[in-house]
């Protein structure tokens, strides 16, 4: 057992740590508004691409970008032969992201937000560039002539 | 949960719901869980607009997987679990932001310098060895810290839900905890004894 100091010592370093620590809040109407609109978007009828790889990880698959160089995430898809290279660059509230669709096929990438999308054409070699993307949490949709190829679950930016 | 009346909904109520594509079973199921996400964040040290995004994709999180979640009598710890996940990830994001706007370096979270009066300096540094620490336990003790810290009026019934503890375990679980903080703080830094 402990000694019964050790407990007042912890108790007085927590009511200690209390007095400068902040209070959780409710979430502002910014995330309420991402929030609801992440649980209207969700099911989306496409096969997933899950993150594979992130350069912004520790372990996370591909080598760990420099500090200020791009950011590198590969996404596959579950049970469909897709993959998708990212490059993300930018901040300052807005980001870039040059990406890359293997294999190649013409089409378009929708960069959706909680709160909004926009389409960008995917050339026929499977590049697409977007830009002035919104900081925070996107998904990517892949579409072709046949319509949507995967769907990535979501990536803060 | 023993302090629920039946009025209450379960959280695997609200689950099955919300995933049915109930918006009002979703609006509960977040105000359920927000407060203590909120506290996994600040624990993390995050604030703004970071401590914003990191709230936002944990909740692009959860609506993404509702329909696949296996047990979700846990979902508290899963929300926690992933608030954490998604906080780590949001500090490296805020980190590479600062040292492409400043050209800082790894420290460019605390921006602490010379000038800062030497309280702030060491306020500032316990702060930094609090987070660190938390950030370096397994659940459900670091959620536990957050909440002790950052929801300190949480009943034992909340900390339960949100960890997946039996409720009668949680006094115990809180000690522990806070016993280890005390002893990682210590050994990070020797001069803490003394504001102890």
């Amino acid at each position: 057992m402990w000694p019964e100091d050790e407990d007042e010592r912890a108790d007085r370093l927590i009511a200690r740590l209390r007095e400068g620590a902040s209070e959780a809040e409710p979430m502002s109407e910014r995330v309420r508004r991402a929030a609801d609109g992440a649980f209207a978007a969700r099911g989306v009828e496409a096969p997933v691409a899950e993150v594979v790889g992130d350069s912004l990880e520790p372990d996370g698959g591909v080598r760990p970008s420099a500090l200020r160089g791009p950011r590198y995430v590969l996404l596959r898809g579950v049970g469909v032969q897709v993959e998708v290279h990212l490059e993300i660059t930018g901040h300052a509230g807005h980001r870039r992201i040059a990406g890359r669709v293997v294999p190649p096929g013409a089409g378009t990438v929708e960069v959706r937000s909680p709160v909004g999308a926009r389409e960008f054409p995917v050339d026929e070699g499977g590049g697409f560039t977007a830009a002035s993307v919104p900081r925070g949490p996107v998904r990517l949709l892949v579409s072709d002539d046949e319509g949507p190829r995967v769907v990535s679950s979501w990536l803060p930016l | 949960m023993s302090d629920q009346t039946r009025d209450v909904p379960s959280s695997v109520d609200l689950v099955g719901r919300a995933a049915a594509g109930e918006h009002a079973a979703w609006c509960a199921l977040i105000g359920r869980y927000e407060l203590m996400v909120d506290a996994v964040v600040r624990c993390h040290g995050l604030s703004g607009q970071d401590a914003e995004d990191a709230r936002q994709t944990v909740w692009c999180r959860l609506a993404e997987h509702l329909d696949g979640i296996r047990s979700p009598e846990r979902i508290g710890s899963w929300i926690a679990r992933t608030a954490h996940r998604e906080a780590s990830r949001q500090i490296r994001l805020a980190r590479r932001a600062r040292a492409l706007e400043t050209g800082g370096g790894l420290r460019a979270l605390e921006p602490v310098d010379h000038r800062t009066p030497e309280s702030e300096y060491l306020r500032a540094e316990e702060v930094r060895g609090v987070r660190e620490a938390i950030a370096s336990v397994g659940e459900p003790d670091r959620t536990v810290l957050a909440l002790d810290l950052h929801r300190p009026g949480a009943s034992a019934a909340e900390v339960a839900d949100c960890t997946g503890l039996p409720v009668e375990e949680v006094p115990t679980v809180r000690r522990r905890a806070r016993r280890r903080l005390l002893r990682l703080l210590r050994r990070a830094q020797g001069t803490y004894e003394a504001g102890v």
